[in-house]
């Protein structure tokens, strides 16, 4: 069974009268262990599916199982829980809280977890170290460099050791040496962790270290490289 | 939460609810639960009552009386936890027409002209002493300021003129809203 | 027991550093607006405190029939008193009988420095007055002879003066005469600390009276209120009646109920007032926090998990503040005396105050943050995310 099963979801948005879609019937399956790039336009639909797979939000229409949940079917409550469990979110902004330095920052998910002080503290220290530095923990968010602050959004992303890492444009802010920086890092967690990555990019450059690379076109979902996969599944 | 504050106002009128305004205070009580009212409370009236007025004028030491009057002379006609009060003479006017329930203390005729219709009515033991309870508990009467009441007893004077009556039993004359309600019958 | 997991303490602590201007200034604006309960409290609780420690279970004041609340109108002949005080319910020790007649009343005064009378309250008494008011204690000067005073701690300010002006020497003018300041007293709170005290025949015969306005007594061991209450009232022409000092105080707290209650509307008033304080702060909190909110949820926290954070940064703040006005209410407020109507009082920042005012604070503080938080828990997380 795949990690990602997606059948024919739609997402719709309503104001008024006006309905928009900018996910139409997409069906995908992402395997254990994947790194798949998704590209397409702006406004093609890339968060949206991005976030339905992350469970921050909910399908109008189709099925969505990941790691064995139906997740379109979870109440607000249970899905916060689940995400807590099975997802590691990178997000283009970094989003890490001010006030926490990089240790506390990285230990945040952790907390949602019965896991005992010493066991979070090896936890943030192993997390800390795979992407550079443990030597900045002490400091706080604005006393770090952009790409510093990535890898911290990186190494919380990853500390829970979630079933699934979503990376929205990951490397959208940063310089080209620092984005090579980081891509370098997510393909080591991907084929040193084997950790399964969906990551939404404009880059061609980034979108090539992926082992699978998806296109969203107006909301349809393509895979030019594998033309045929997606097609048979959809039928 | 929000149960409980709707309950304040609630609580705040209970509060602050002083006077039971309930009808049957008005009407006189019969032989009630005090396990001695009933040797003092009588059923009926007893007749040939003197005014208080009357009565200091000739009754003297010792002599056996019936009295009426009204229980009232001050704001607490009724000594506290004492089978004692003070009664005035049914002709001294209420303060307010039509006020003869609430009236009792008199105020507005002067403490001269109330002291010279009062008399002190009490229940005392053996050696004389008056009885440690509550006039109101004693007579089963919660109302008891205002009320007029006949009492059969001693006469005591002393040598200031003062009447007071070590009183054998007494009467509660039913009070006015009796007549209220015949009247309200068709 | 916590059915979710909560955001780090240090989350809301730090949160409160993070824009240090605006906290200190809410802090100051809560703090003012604590304060501001604690004088009402205090006032409230000075006023009840002066008629509730005024009552001594053991005293019966006696009076005319009908003046049990305005001793000012009591009148009582020399001589009815002397009977009511030669019964056996009266305290004795030796020769002397605990029993203190007074003349009381409320008279135009006249300090050295002033050019206009104000209303002052005098009392005249006999040595005995000491006996039986056992609050009353001499803390400066003595006992006042023929043509002198004793002046109450609060005396002064009763007046609208200041202390100087009925220092021990001074003179004041009431009743026609000129009298001498001798001394001063203090009596645990209680109302006569705002009365000037005088030998009861002096003031007698300044006001050409053979009367006096109330007869205070300590009751003899085993004797009651209603013990002497039965004496006055079974002679009917002695024309008093006797009621416990505690019932008197208590009869005349309730008069003081309206004021209760509007002090307690004026705390309300005020705490509303906190209340936008705090909300403001908190919306601000809130409203430039919406994206790091939205991130919280991503990473699995409840939405009521956060809400809770941002209630205790408010919490906080107010308990800051709480404490704040607490010391500065103690240092500034608690003892203040006020000049009102019935007398002079002062304010006191007792255990209820206290309680009182920092749990206001604390409500404030809970009830500002709450509709911010509530807020912008209803946004849906993705737009939380996309939030600048
Ligand atoms: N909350 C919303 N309400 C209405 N329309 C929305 C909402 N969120 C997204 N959309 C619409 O859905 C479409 C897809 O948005 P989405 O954010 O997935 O695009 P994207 O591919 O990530 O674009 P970009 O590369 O610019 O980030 C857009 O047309 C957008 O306007
Ligand atoms: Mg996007």
């Amino acid at each position: 069974m795949p990690l990602v099963e997606i059948r024919n979801l739609t997402k719709e948005y309503r104001k008024g009268e006006q309905v928009i879609t900018p996910l139409k019937d997409v069906t995908l399956d992402v395997e254990k262990g994947d790194f798949v790039s998704l590209m397409g336009a702006s406004g093609s639909g890339k968060s949206t599916l991005l976030n339905l797979i992350a469970g921050i939000d909910r399908p109008t229409r189709g099925q969505l199982h990941v790691n064995g949940t139906d997740i379109g079917k979870l109440s607000r409550t249970q899905l916060a829980h689940w995400r807590s469990a099975n997802v590691g979110y990178i997000f283009q902004l970094y989003n890490l809280i001010p006030v926490l330095t990089a240790w506390e920052n990285v230990e945040m998910p952790l907390l949602l977890l019965p896991l005992s002080r010493a066991d979070r503290r090896k936890r943030v220290a192993i997390a800390l170290e795979a992407v550079g530095l443990s030597d900045r923990s002490e400091h706080y968010p604005r006393q770090l460099s952009g790409g510093q602050e990535q890898r911290v959004g990186i190494a919380r992303a990853i500390v829970a050791n979630p079933a699934i890492v979503v990376a929205d444009e990951p490397t959208g802010d940063l310089d080209a040496e620092t984005t090579e920086q980081i891509l370098h890092l997510l393909q080591r967690l991907n084929s040193e962790l084997s950790t399964t990555l969906v990551m939404v990019t404009h880059d061609p450059n980034a979108a090539a270290i992926a082992s699978r690379r998806l296109r969203l076109e107006k909301g349809e979902l393509l895979e030019p490289e594998r033309p045929a996969l997606l097609a048979t599944r959809r039928a | 939460m929000n149960r409980w504050l709707f309950l304040a106002p609630v609580l705040f009128l209970v509060g602050c609810g002083q006077s039971s305004s309930d009808p049957l205070d008005k009407i006189a009580y019969g032989p009630g639960q005090h396990p001695d009212s009933f040797k003092y409370l009588l059923g009926s009236e007893p007749a040939d009552a003197k005014d208080v007025i009357a009565l200091r004028g000739d009754a003297k030491d010792g002599d056996a009386v019936v009295v009426v009057g009204r229980v009232g002379g001050s704001k607490q006609p009724v000594i506290k936890g004492r089978a004692a009060f003070t009664i005035v003479d049914l002709s001294l006017k209420p303060c307010n027409p039509g006020d003869e329930e609430e009236c009792f203390d008199f105020a507005c005729l002067g403490k001269e002209k109330v002291a010279k219709a009062s008399a002190m009515v009490k229940f005392v033991d053996g050696q004389d002493k008056t009885l440690n309870v509550d006039a109101h508990q004693l007579l089963n009467a919660p109302q008891l300021e205002g009320q007029i009441v006949v009492v059969r007893g001693v006469a005591k004077r002393d040598e200031t003129n003062n009447l007071t009556i070590q009183a054998n039993q007494i009467y509660l004359r039913p009070k006015q809203v009796v007549k209220a309600t015949e009247s309200a019958q068709p | 027991m916590i059915l979710f997991r909560l955001l780090p303490w240090e989350y809301g602590v730090r949160n409160l550093f993070r824009r240090p201007g605006r906290s200190v200034l809410t802090l100051g604006a809560l703090t003012l607006v604590v304060l501001l309960v604690f004088v009402v409290v205090g006032f409230v609780r000075g006023l009840e405190t002066s008629l509730a420690v005024s009552g001594d279970p053991r005293v019966v004041l006696v009076h005319s029939l009908g003046a049990s609340e305005t001793v000012e109108y009591s009148s009582i002949p020399m001589g009815h008193a002397a009977e009511v005080w030669s019964t056996s319910w009266v305290q004795r020790r030796y020769d002397t009988t605990y029993a203190s007649p007074e003349l009381y009343l409320g008279t135009r005064m006249q300090t050295e420095a002033d050019d206009q009378p104000t209303l002052g309250l005098a009392r005249g008494v006999k040595p005995a007055a000491l006996l039986v008011r056992r609050q009353v204690q001499i803390v400066e000067g003595r006992w006042p002879e023929a043509g002198e005073v004793l002046v109450g701690r609060l005396a002064a300010v009763k007046l609208g003066r200041s202390d100087d002006a009925l220092a021990i020497g001074k003179t004041i003018q009431f009743e026609n005469r000129t009298w001498k300041v001798s001394g001063k007293f203090a009596a645990q709170g209680s109302a006569f600390e705002s009365e000037i005290w005088c030998p009861l025949e002096d003031l007698q015969q300044a006001m050409k009276r053979q009367d006096i306005s109330v007869l205070a007594l300590t009751l003899a061991p085993g004797a009651t209120a209603a013990d002497l209450d039965e004496f006055c009232k079974e002679r009917v022409n002695l024309e008093v009646e006797a009621t416990a000092e505690t019932a008197y105080y208590a009869s005349l707290q309730k008069h003081y109920g309206p004021v209760r209650w509007l002090a307690w509307l004026m705390v309300f008033l005020i705490a509303g007032a906190g209340v936008f304080a705090g909300l403001n702060t908190m919306y601000g909190a809130v409203v430039g926090r919406v994206r790091e909110l939205a991130t919280l949820q991503t990473l699995g926290f409840l939405r009521r998990a956060i809400a809770l954070s941002l209630v205790q940064e408010g919490t906080l703040l107010a308990a800051a503040a709480s404490l704040t006005a607490a010391l500065l209410a103690l240092l500034f407020i608690n003892g203040l005396a006020i000049r009102f109507t019935m007398g002079a009082f002062v304010l006191r920042i007792d255990s209820v105050a206290l309680a009182v005012g920092c749990g206001t604070g604390l409500i404030l503080g809970m009830v500002g943050a709450l509709p911010p938080a509530l807020r912008a828990m209803r946004l849906p997380v993705v737009d939380g995310l996309k939030a600048v």
